[in-house]
């Protein structure tokens, strides 16, 4: 047995050695625990003695009992035997386990039972994204710097709540890509058009209109009521891996699509040729970062043949390389006119301008964005404009889990200037900006007018907002921060007595840039502000952001957005360096 | 004890384990599969699974995260309250899958692993029966209970197996009463009985802590996923166009 683990332990990849090595540990102890139990608390005294410890008697309180004594070979042979046919159990569990995940033998088990089990695969999808936005969430917590450090206690129930509504979510996605139908997820009759095949629709809309909503109608009244096999890519991509490599997924799907052998392999070179997936597929599932595991994931929902592929946000959080493989990819199958397309995207789909494409508009009634386009006006407003702060950043080089997250970087950010990061992704924008706003730790020097920053002089508004808002209401959240509920009706109409977690995407970004910048710090970092933003608020944006800095708050911004650092450069060009 | 006696031993642990595997691995996915078909069967099913999923996973997290050294371990209370507020079907539920599910994720898979689910699941279930007035009161009482009673059923798995052939040990021939001498002074020595007492003060201090506002949060969550699609959908309308 453990000749088989030796060898499993050596001739395996990572996930499974972890298994094996805890199998390992685990026996040792078993056999130790009953040595250790039958050399205390001995009976036999057989002969040949080999050791004769000391008596020790002791009074438990419940009866008097006799401790060590002398020790037989008999002793330890008996202990070792009876501990090893239990260390043997607990390795077998280990090997098995290995050979064969936990989740692969639920993925195996008959069509009839997979609907049931569903719980389970929306927890093992969920409880990886629990543990990345614990991480997410403490950072946000230090940038936030709540006026008063508000308890864990007062945190957990939002924190159940957003679990749950995550939840729901994963759930939902899950029954769709099933094709199940059980109580409490009808389908109702869609405002967006299905599109036959090889028909693009687009879906448009200011942000909080609606959009993943109305998807989410769509898909599922097209896998309820049209019988459609619908795939569905969800802005915050749901991805569950049952398998351990991007290979053994994707083989997974086609055996779940009904191809044999042969089909499955081919339908695997084609696809992975077309995003130009082919160094991952003998990756661990665990190894792969956010914007790979979200190409995987499409990977493996194209394996299935839909006929209906619905794409919410597919660009976002993904860099201009990638962009331009899933782009290429929807004018492949547009071309191929197997499958009809809906595509949510607030990014001019410019490139797909060659293609005939239906646009869908989403236009919200809600209170909180009543007035849209037009009569938004930025009220910020405050006493005298102050003296602008320079910010040098000297030889910074930052470290996370002996990861070089950024080489070396300088520059000077001169007093009340707009100042733009748009290096390409993994420069380590993101690790700059948080050391900056003294969120993570970093080697070299950050001033601001020569001094070490203060934690009041800088504000920044995070990439990814999990764990950024905590509390019930808009208004309580504003309280937190320090402003009055006059304040949410700066430059965007937002409803005081709403969850932040009702806002959509685009509107906690606004929100979020709202709480950082009102109070005047004298050193504003955004990181990629434009993210979910609907192209028609980023002027407003835009303008709210020059009149901090004419106000003489300093600007760090990191962005790829084009068309929002065009805005910035056409209005402002001789504060704006790149 | 004889010579011949010893040399048996083994072979009669491999008889307890080989039954009592087959009993707990029949049992705990049967009962699990049997409750999750009554879930799914549900008029809001949609809405009990993603309720349950997200139970299971901030428990396992709390499981996976938590000390467990000395009984700490901040997974209990999550399952009670689970129980006391959805009843007993969900808090079964909620117990032995969240013992199944950080298992998968940790490789922590073991013999243990369906007398956990079952013992997590019946500590669930009793939760669901306890009276409502006064609240407090009967959870704590509740906690301090399923604790002990949890602790009971791991030791009486470990017993048999690591305490054989001792003086702590199980001995057919002996009087009932010597047997369960020997297995207070086992549950004792073992650390056994430290960490119930353990499990049963963390349990019952975040029960007492968090369950003012845990309470509402859950039925909350539990309404907000219930919000109908298509009224959202109302509040905003669809206007088409072509392009070319």
């Amino acid at each position: 047995m453990v000749a088989i683990c030796v060898a499993g332990y050596i001739f395996s990849t990572h996930s499974r050695r972890k298994i094996i090595k805890l199998g390992l540990i685990l026996a040792a102890s078993v056999i130790a625990v009953r040595m250790v139990f039958r050399i205390v608390f001995s009976v036999s005294s057989a002969s040949p003695i080999l050791v004769n410890l000391p008596l020790l008697p002791i009074d438990t309180g419940i009866s008097k009992l006799t401790l060590l004594g002398p020790i037989s070979t008999d002793t330890l042979v008996s202990g070792f035997s009876a501990g090893s046919s239990l260390a043997v159990t607990v390795l077998s569990f280990a090997v098995a386990s290995a050979i064969s995940p936990p989740k692969t033998l639920l993925a195996a088990m008959p069509n009839r039972f997979q609907p049931i089990i569903l719980p389970i695969y929306v927890a093992l999808a969920l409880i990886p994204e629990l543990i990345e936005s614990l991480s997410t969430q403490r950072l946000n917590r230090k940038i936030r710097r709540p006026s008063s450090e508000s308890k864990w206690l007062a945190r957990l129930s939002p924190a159940v709540e957003r679990a749950i509504s995550r939840s729901s979510a994963i759930t939902e996605n899950l029954l769709l890509h099933s094709g199940t139908n059980i109580g409490g997820f009808e389908a109702s009759t869609p405002a967006i058009n299905l599109p036959m095949s090889g028909e693009l629709v687009w879906v448009s809309g200011d942000n909080g209109a609606g959009k993943s909503t109305h998807l989410r109608i769509l898909a599922r009244w097209a896998t309820q009521e049209q019988k459609l096999r619908v795939f569905m890519l969800s802005q915050k991509h749901f991805s569950l891996f049952l398998t351990l490599r991007v290979i053994d997924e994707l083989r997974l799907a086609g055996r779940r699509a009904g191809f044999d052998k042969a089909d499955t392999n081919y339908q695997i070179g084609k696809i992975s040729e077309d995003l130009a997936i082919q160094h991952l597929l003998s990756r661990d599932v665990d190894e792969l970062s956010g914007g790979e595991r979200k190409l995987v994931a499409l990977a493996a929902g194209l394996m299935r043949q839909p006929d209906l592929l619905i794409l919410d946000e597919p660009l976002s959080q993904l860099d201009s390389e990638n962009s331009e493989r899933i782009i290429n990819l929807i004018r492949q199958l547009k071309s191929a006119k197997s499958v009809a397309i809906v595509v949510a995207e607030h990014r001019d789909l410019e490139d797909l301008a060659d293609l005939a494409i239906t646009v869908s508009r989403v236009d919200s009634c809600r209170k909180s964005i009543a007035h849209s386009d037009s009569g938004i006006q930025d009220k910020f407003t405050d006493e005298a404009a102050r003296q602008p702060s320079t910010l040098l950043i000297k030889d910074v080089r930052i470290e996370v889990n002996q990861k070089v997250r950024l080489e070396s970087f300088s520059a000077e950010v001169p007093a009340g200037a707009i100042f733009l990061l748009n290096q390409p992704n993994g420069f380590g924008k993101t690790s700059l900006l948080q050391a900056i706003a003294g969120a993570t730790g970093y080697e070299g020097s950050v001033t601001l007018n020569g001094f070490n920053i203060e934690a009041d002089q800088v504000r920044l508004v995070p990439q990814d907002l999990d764990g950024f808002f905590w509390n019930e209401t808009i208004e309580k959240e504003l309280a937190e921060a320090g402003l009055s509920s006059a304040d949410a009706e700066t430059f965007y109409e937002f409803d005081p007595g709403l969850s932040p977690f009702d806002l959509s995407g685009g509107e906690q970004r606004l929100f979020a840039f709202l709480i950082q910048s009102s109070k005047q710090p004298e050193l504003l970092l955004l990181d990629e502000p434009t993210a979910d933003i609907a192209a028609s608020r980023k002027p407003v944006l835009v303008e709210a952001i020059k009149k901090r800095s004419r106000m003489g708050m300093s600007t760090l911004i990191a962005s790829h957005d084009r068309e929002f650092i065009d805005l910035l450069a056409f209005s402002d060009r001789e504060n704006h360096r790149v | 004890m004889t010579e011949s006696s010893s040399i048996y031993l083994p072979f009669q642990i491999v008889r307890i384990i080989v039954f009592s595997q087959l009993v707990a691995w029949l049992i705990a996915p049967v009962m699990v599969l049997f409750l999750l078909n009554r879930i799914k069967s549900d008029r809001a099913a949609a809405v009990l699974i993603a309720l349950l999923a997200g139970l299971v996973s901030v428990a396992a997290l709390a499981r996976l995260l938590g000390a467990g050294f000395l009984g700490i371990e901040p997974v209990f209370f999550l399952i009670i309250l689970s129980g006391f507020s959805f009843g007993s079907r969900f808090g079964f539920l909620v117990g032995a899958l969240t013992l199944m599910v950080s298992a998968f994720i940790s490789g922590g898979i073991g013999p243990w692993l369906p007398f956990q689910m079952l013992g997590a699941g019946l500590v669930g279930l009793g939760a669901g029966l306890i009276p409502r007035r006064p609240e407090g009161f009967w959870l704590v009482c509740y906690s301090i209970i399923a604790s002990f009673s949890y602790g009971l059923l791991v030791t009486s798995l470990t017993w048999p197996l690591l305490a054989a052939e001792t003086a702590l040990g199980f001995v057919a021939e002996n009087s009932l009463l010597q047997n369960l001498v020997n297995y207070l002074n086992f549950s004792l020595l073992s650390g056994g009985l430290a960490w119930d007492l353990g499990r049963a003060i963390t349990t019952s201090v975040l029960i007492l802590i968090t369950k003012k506002a845990l309470l509402p949060a859950l039925n909350r969550a539990a309404n907000r996923a219930n919000t109908d699609l298509a009224k959202l959908a109302e509040r905003s309308r669809v206007t088409e166009e072509r392009l070319r």
